[in-house]
């Protein structure tokens, strides 16, 4: 310890160390150079499509329709839609497509077979399919981009491609899917069954909608699409293996999306389980004012179901100013699955409960999907959600071939007589419809009375799962948005015995009376200064009496642009009528 | 002794006591020797007033003596050879020759300004008076015998613009430190260096501490490069000095008690009527199970033997027998404790310093609640290897467990949350057969049964250090090598809920069941190596400082979990059967840096300071990941020249100053310029599991480079009447550029956000005043001595760029707009009519509720005449109705200590507050918007009676409406001017008293020094926010992304304690 200088030593010795000390990489993460290589690669990830499928979405999209009386007004429904500032509030979101793109330009480094290689492929095309169908339903046109972009790339700035450009596309990417995918049935992936219910839905959609949509100038090609449908749907009815889930119970409807393993009939669901802690909200939605909302179905849907006997309730005399227990006597079997109706009683419960109006001021109760009271706690339930069902591709090919003008009588048997077995109907007859003026009054124009009847099925039997408004968008039935939706039809004010065994249960009141003047065992629901009855002192609850609605034809089937991103890309037009 | 503590806390304490005293045995006081020579003796200041703690030395010895509170002082030297010296801060030391004295009084000098206070700064020291940078400095006595559970607490308010926040009062919650104001749009926090080498300074002890320094600029702070950009914590640990052993052991013995819960109505029937008010209020009709909750304590009033009543999910139990459900979830006091033993001193060669702290506390609740214990030890050796060469060893071990149940009832949804749903007199927490109800099990049922938190971390941190005087008075060298080991480890259980949901079932709640077992390690490496030059000559003075420094911090997280707990109070992963999944995470950087700090002064008159750092970071890549820094600054002791020369009767110093430099950020993510994919567990269940999946990995900018922070800073401080008066005033801007956020927007069809890029800037311009005066006479013949400090501070930021954002949109970031700025609506009032509602200005976009606007409905100002409320393009440009109504940022901070000292007595009395803060209590904050948030929410005390009725117009709260606070468009979701709070606020922060034992009663017992001593946190708080918040709590659950709602946090605390200090 003599030198100081021992100390440049130690310091030489610092300063030499390793050059790249500064260079440092993740090492738990993986990179996309070395990613992409086997199959597992592949599968991992091809499974975060699957965030993509709708789950609860389903259920609540009925709530913006002629479905359902909101007690929040619906801006979709009430034509109240503004132009949204960012992409966000638009819906004009391109994250999914750069995910799935981003796969279909890495996939085939995999070390894999080709057909390996292609099946996952094929799942990827699916999804952009899919994805595509969504965003041309809300926009009309829509940029297609095959790959994923760069920040420097010019195609950011490139205009929209036209809905047929698109529809093409999409046919593209479906037909690789189906081609490619397994035939295996599964209902929680996505199999080349999965991929047919898909393309008989876009078929349809799109053929119809260039049918009615007669300023697009492209109706020539709708019967193209809807034969396109047609071979879909038929090669999935007669190879796919599934049929209508019906064992003779009155509750096969219902228990149909009530439980929580889905059964033959569904092509693909959203599964939910305790355990994982993978839950949805339906009882609650349908159930508890504070969530979900107050809402309630039409009157006009309500209708919309036949007698038990086949014929329209409308034939019925004075049907309009029927009350709540007449009106739901010898109806279809499924109303009394989807709805209150009197003597309902929840699963699992033992008390027969009437409508509860202060979740549904219309005093009809949704409760298709609500399932058994041990799921009543908030955001618990675990019934499977239906994405593709068997029984939405035969009402598919049903309303495709009739609106091609080949339907036949083999035709209903494989197809609406099969569905509307669950509703206790008897089967229809080609030739033998009795025509129903409600329904003709509500899609004017369809001379096909057997059409109307596919129709009338389609709203009845996908009730609550997310079809009704795509569907009057297609048809081109907008203005029915803008009526004022009824409830129930009440005749007076004061007491009734809604449930009619023979005591009364409920009060139709101005204003609640204070607590010593009520009776009991009574449910009190007073309308308050915001909803009326139709007539005063009589008619159908209206629970927003004084709302003008608005549907404008030359604006609203489509979505408006965002604003942010038309001043950012200036080749991008905005849709017609929101300018 | 870790088994002794668990026993009891009592006996705990008297434990710790006895082992205080065996060690001060063992470590021995100093062995008689012979032929000495007793010396007593009295030392005074140059207003001959008793100075205490005077270091008496016997010259070229260990040994030493202080003097007391009386300044007397007792050594025992050699012979009548020796020489003592008499040192103490800020005061000239003096010799005396011992000779044939056997009594010596002495009188001390103030220090000159060239020998005053010394400033520790990066690599060094220096003088007060040449301080050119912007740095603060205070000393262990803020530290001292408080009921401060960490360092974070005691400087809060101590130093101007050191900016500290808490967020919530839970138990050993780590202090969050700013200084001087927004850093970065991507964070950042000021560098914490605890003797030279970064650590965390939430887990040392306080009475560690012997300075703690706080470098604000530039020129200060550049010779840390680049991870100093947002200034510098520098502390200095106290170290033995030469002289006699002392042994210090000090407690703290007390309570806490929450301050600020919410206070619900107490009366059921009133609280239910108000519900079904504000139901009626929102849609018109009355709710059905209200109605029958009403009906039933109606009844109750009547008959009080009536049973509970069920009534669903919703509502759950109700009983006419009222509940405070926030009594019952908070305990009145919860015990706090601490103790700390400090053994120190040095003989010729060697010093040493040894220390233990023990803090426990107890938490809150009162059904399950949690606790929090830490262990400090600190042992600092430094041997003299020869005449020129030092070793020195610091070694610092700190331990803290935090174990408490799991807060998050499901997803990151707090019990505070839950309770602000359920919390109504009317409701009972349990049902009379001993279930919890829905409502009671998200709560109390949570702490008691859903799961366990703890927390354990441990610390250890050792740097050893040569330094070397190479050429003595000329070059010194430096070296030291530190590792830091911070291991945590996290056991989190979580577990079902049961509850009854009606009288014949009881059932689950659907949450996770398992146990997450995590353990994460940080190391970090330190390498220092620094020469230092210093040379005077005639009227010159150079320093130069040149070194190097490097870093490599490596970071690894293993976690696993397995479902479904398997034994009812124990929780581990070989206690489990269900899913199980284990992952990790490994990161690592590294900096290298070059770096020197050249000052010089003439005449100590003229100061000038030039430093600079050449820093490299593993954080961008190679091409662009070095940069040079650098700073000057100069200063001018005017005081000191000729011309000023008729002042200094009356201003003792005058010294202006001005820096200016430039450091870089590196405070980004470690791979910001790689491209990484991310794998995870999908949500989606497939085929009856949820499988591993992975996505496209987002855009990066592969051409990323350091984010630059410039300041500028101008100062003076002066002294005045012989330094009775000091005062410190700075003025500084600081601009961050090139912040690393979202490039320029690209259109949405890109599918990801733009790549980040060095793309924005912030300008934050900000002062801060201190001003102290210091006196002391006497009273009777004792003398009486106070001083006062106060200091106050600002800052301002304002976004100078922000290229993702050309259209102003002020939802995010605008250039040109201050930060923190609220936009919001002006409110008129109240609607006086129903016409006049209807008559308005169309309010549907603010009020998205199912009725139109009544009488006793907020009406807002349509303040760009369109006859629409709305927000216009949500932009600068066209914001509709909104304008500025406020700023959330923390403005004019400030304090006021107080210090008295008399005879025996001491007095601290510590304010601290902020002067000007606004605050609008977002949609969620439940705890003040009560039932117009959700109708079923408790009713408060501070809106029962101060809402609109047509009898009371004007109240504070409109008509009672629920849901008019739920989201952003709706009256009272949105920000506006009516319910904009003033969070600004004073707290008397601490309450000191201690009475120091006379010296005679002491002596005997063989203790130096004694002292007792009271002490309160918290005491008072002067604010006109509402009482729904605590103001140094009003933001959202701090552990947890999620949101929860503004308030929803752990009460913050008042803490009384009290204690002694004994030294030996």
């Amino acid at each position: 310890m003599k030198s100081p200088y021992y100390l440049l030593i130690l310091i030489v010795a610092l300063f030499s160390c390793n050059k790249d000390f500064l260079d440092r990489y993740p090492v738990t993460e993986v990179s996309p150079q070395t990613f992409f290589r086997t199959e597992q690669d592949l599968i991992m990830y091809t499974n975060s499509f699957y965030a993509y499928l709708p789950g609860d979405a389903v259920i609540s999209a009925d709530l913006s329709s002629d479905n359902v009386e909101n007690g929040t007004l619906d801006p979709l429904v009430a034509g109240m839609r503004v132009i949204p500032v960012t992409f966000g509030e638009a819906g004009w979101t391109f994250n999914r497509l750069r995910n799935i793109n981003f796969f279909l330009a890495n996939y085939q480094r995999a070390e894999v077979a080709d057909p390996v290689k292609n099946k996952y492929a094929g799942l990827a095309r699916f999804f952009r399919a899919w994805y595509y169908f969504d965003m041309m339903q809300r926009f009309g046109d829509v940029p297609w981009y095959g790959g994923t972009l760069e920040t420097n790339d010019p195609d950011l700035y490139k205009a929209r491609d036209s809905r047929v450009l698109i529809t093409d596309s999409i046919l593209a990417d479906l037909d690789f899917a189906i081609a490619s995918l397994d035939a295996q049935k599964n209902n929680s992936t996505v199999t080349k069954w999965t991929a047919l219910a898909l393309k008989s839905r876009v078929t349809l959609f799109e053929g119809t909608y260039r049918k009615y949509h007669t300023a697009l100038n492209l109706a020539a090609s709708a019967p193209a699409l809807l034969t396109k449908c047609v071979e879909a749907s038929d090669e999935l009815m007669k190879n796919g293996g599934y049929s209508t889930f019906y064992t003779g119970s009155q509750f096969d409807y219902r228990n149909m999306f009530t439980s929580q393993a889905p059964n033959s009939e569904v092509i693909l669901a959203t599964h939910y389980n305790t355990t994982l802690v993978r839950t949805h909200n339906a009882n609650g939605i349908f159930q508890t004012p504070t969530q979900g909302g107050t809402v309630g179905f039409t009157k006009d849907f309500v209708d919309s179901y036949l007698m038990r006997d086949g014929t329209p309730f409308s034939a019925i005399d004075g049907y309009d100013t029927l009350g709540f227990a007449k009106e739901t006597q010898n109806r279809d079997l499924r109303m009394s699955q989807t709805m209150r109706t009197p003597g309902y009683t929840r699963i699992g419960g033992a008390t027969s409960l009437i409508p509860d109006f202060v979740k549904s001021p219309t005093g009809y109760n949704i409760t298709k999907f609500v399932a058994g009271i041990e799921y009543d706690a908030y955001n618990s339930n675990v019934n499977a959600l239906p994405v593709f069902r068997y029984s939405e591709v035969l009402l598919n090919y049903a309303e495709a071939k009739a609106e091609l003008g080949t339907i036949n009588q083999d035709d209903l048997d494989r197809t609406i007589n099969l569905t509307r077995r669950r509703g206790g109907l008897p089967a229809l007859t080609v030739g033998a419809v009795v025509p129903d003026p409600a329904l003709q009054a509500i899609y004017p124009g369809i001379t096909d009375n057997l059409l109307l009847e596919i129709r009338r099925e389609r709203r009845i039997e996908l009730v609550m799962e997310g079809f009704r408004w795509s569907d009057l968008m297609r048809w081109r039935r907008g203005p029915l948005l803008q009526r004022t939706f009824k409830g129930m039809y009440f005749g007076r004010k004061g007491l009734f015995d809604l449930d009619n065994n023979g005591s009364n249960d409920f009060a139709l009141v101005d204003v609640l009376p204070p607590p010593g003047d009520r009776l009991p065992g009574i449910q009190y629901f007073a309308l308050g200064a915001t909803m009326k009855l139709s007539n005063d002192s009589k008619g159908n609850i209206l629970v927003h009496p004084n709302v003008n609605k608005v549907f404008d034809e030359g604006k609203h089937y489509l979505y408006p642009l965002p604003l942010t991103e038309i001043s950012l890309n200036t080749n991008l037009e905005q849709n017609p009528g929101w300018q | 002794m870790s088994k002794a503590c668990k026993s009891s806390p009592g006996a705990f304490r008297l434990h710790s006591f006895f082992c205080t005293l065996v060690l001060a045995a063992f470590i021995g006081l100093p062995a008689s020797a012979q032929d000495k020579k007793p010396v007593t003796g009295r030392v005074t200041d140059h207003k001959s007033q008793p100075l205490e703690g005077v270091t008496v030395t016997e010259s070229g010895t260990s040994n030493a003596v202080f003097t007391n509170a009386t300044g007397n002082f007792s050594i025992t030297v050699g012979s009548g050879e020796a020489t003592l010296e008499f040192s103490i801060v800020g005061f000239a030391a003096k010799r005396v020759r011992v000779s044939n004295l056997s009594n010596i009084d002495v009188q001390l000098s103030m220090a000159n300004q060239d020998l005053g206070e010394v400033v520790v700064l990066g690599y060094g020291t220096k003088a007060k008076n040449k301080l050119v940078g912007a740095v603060n400095q205070v000393g262990s006595e803020v530290f001292k015998n408080r009921a401060v559970t960490n360092v974070g607490q005691a400087l809060q308010g101590a130093i101007p613009n050191l900016n500290i926040n808490f967020g919530d009062g839970q138990p050993g919650r780590p202090a969050e430190f700013n200084i001087r104001g927004f850093n970065s749009i991507n964070g950042g926090a000021p560098l914490v260096l605890i003797d030279g080498v970064p650590g965390d300074v939430n887990m040392i002890t306080p009475e560690d501490i012997e300075t703690l320094s706080v470098l604000k600029d530039a020129s200060s702070a550049a010779i840390y490069g680049a991870r100093a950009s947002f200034g510098v914590l520098l502390i200095t640990t106290k170290s033995g000095k030469k002289g006699k052993t002392r042994i210090r052991y000090t407690n703290n013995f007390g309570y806490s008690q929450p301050l600020r819960t919410p206070k619900v109505v107490s009366d059921p029937l009133q609280a239910a009527e108000i519900q079904q008010l504000a139901w009626n209020g929102y849609i018109g009709s009355n709710n059905v199970s209200l109605t029958q909750i009403i009906d039933y304590l109606e009844a109750y009033k009547n008959d009080p033997t009536l049973p509970q009543l069920w009534i669903s999910n919703a509502i759950g139990y109700v009983s006419g027998k009222p509940t405070d459900w926030y009594k019952e979830m908070f305990r009145d006091n919860t015990p706090f404790s601490r103790h700390f033993v400090e053994i120190s001193g040095g003989a010729e060669k060697v010093n040493y310093y040894l220390s233990g702290g023990l803090q426990k506390q107890d938490g809150l609740f009162r059904t399950a609640t949690d606790n929090l214990k830490r262990y400090n030890l600190r042992g600092k050796l430094s041997i003299d290897l020869s005449s020129w060469l030092r070793v020195s060893n610091n070694t610092e071990l700190n331990n803290e467990v935090f174990d408490s149940p799991q807060k998050f009832t499901s997803g990151g949804s707090n019990i505070y949350r839950f309770m602000s749903q359920f919390a109504h007199p009317y409701q009972t927490i349990k049902t009379d057969d001993g279930y919890y109800t829905y409502g009671g099990t998200l709560s109390f049922g949570q702490l008691e049964n859903g799961g366990r938190v703890s927390n354990r971390r441990d610390v250890l941190r050792n740097t050893t250090g040569i330094q070397a005087d190479v050429i003595k008075g000329l070059l010194k060298v430096n070296g030291d090598f530190t590792a830091w080991w911070d291991r945590r480890r996290n056991d989190v259980s979580n577990r079902r809920l049961t509850y009854r949901q009606s009288p014949t079932a009881v059932v689950q709640f659907v949450k996770p069941d398992n146990f997450i077992s995590s353990y994460a390690q940080n190391q970090l490496n330190t390498i220092n190596l620094y020469a230092t030059l210093t040379k005077q000559w005639n009227d010159h003075s150079v320093d130069l400082v040149a070194g190097f420094n490097q870093e490599e911090n490596r970071y690894s997280l293993f976690t696993a979990q397995r479902d479904n707990n398997l034994v009812e109070n124990q929780s581990g992963l070989s206690l489990t059967d269900g899913v199980a999944t284990v992952s990790d995470r490994k990161t690592e950087w590294a900096t290298r840096g070059y770096f020197y700090r050249l000052g010089y002064d003439f005449q100590s008159k003229y100061l000038l300071e030039l430093n600079g750092r050449y820093d490299g970071t593993s954080r961008f890549p190679s091409g662009n990941r070095f940069g040079f820094f650098p700073s000057a600054a100069i200063g001018w002791m005017a005081s000191r020249e000729k011309f000023m020369e008729f002042i200094q009767p009356v201003v003792s110093h005058l010294k202006l100053r001005a820096s200016y430099g430039a450091l870089g950020n590196q405070q980004v993510d470690e791979y910001s310029y790689i491209t990484t994919m991310n794998i995870y567990r999908s949500a989606a269940i497939l085929n009856g599991a949820q499988p591993l999946a992975t996505g496209s990995p987002t855009l990066v900018a592969t051409d990323l480079t350091w984010e630059t922070v410039t300041t500028k800073n101008a100062g003076i401080d002066i002294g005045v009447l012989n330094e009775r008066l000091q005062a410190g005033f700075d003025i500084y801007e600081r601009k961050t550029t090139d912040m690393l956020v979202a490039g320029a927007a690209l259109p949405a069809v890109l599918g990801t956000g733009a790549p980040r890029e060095n793309s924005a800037d912030v300008s934050v311009k900000g002062w801060e005043l201190s001003l102290q005066w210091a006196d002391k006479f006497n009273i009777g013949n004792k003398p009486f001595s106070y001083s006062i400090r106060a200091i106050v501070a600002d800052n301002k930021a304002v976004i100078t760029r922000y290229d993702n954002n050309p259209s102003g949109n002020i939802s995010t970031y605008v250039a040109g707009e201050q930060l923190g700025t609220i936009w919001g609506f002006e409110t008129l009032g109240f609607f006086v009519s129903d016409d006049e509602a209807s008559k308005w200005a169309d309010q549907t976009q603010v009020s998205e509720l199912i009725n139109q606007p009544l009488a006793g409905d907020i009406k807002f100002a349509d303040l760009n005449n369109d006859g629409k409320i709305n927000r216009g393009d949500l932009t600068t440009a066209n914001p509709g109705d909104l304008r500025r109504i406020g700023n959330s940022s923390i403005r004019f901070p400030y304090s006021i200590d107080l210090r008295f000292q008399y005879g025996g007595f001491d007095l601290n009395v510590f304010f601290q507050g902020v002067g000007k803060r606004d605050f609008y209590p977002s949609r969620e904050a439940a705890h003040f918007w009560g039932f117009y948030n959700r109708w079923n929410n408790p009713v408060y005390e501070h809106i029962a009676g101060n809402y609109w009725t047509p009898e009371n117009p004007n109240a504070y709260f409109p008509r009672p409406r629920a849901y008019m606070a739920l989201n952003e468009n709706r009256p009272l979701g949105v920000k506006q001017t009516r319910y904009l709070q003033n969070a600004a606020y004073l707290r008397m922060k601490t309450l000191a008293l201690g009475y120091s034992l006379p010296a005679k009663l002491t002596q005997k017992t063989g203790i130096s020094g004694a002292r007792v001593f009271f002490s309160g946190q918290n005491l008072i708080t002067w604010t006109s926010l509402s009482k729904a918040f605590d103001p140094e709590a009003i933001s959202d659950e701090v552990d947890s992304g999620t949101f929860n709602g503004d308030g929803f946090v752990y009460p913050v605390q008042r803490v009384l304690t009290a204690g002694v200090e004994i030294n030996f």
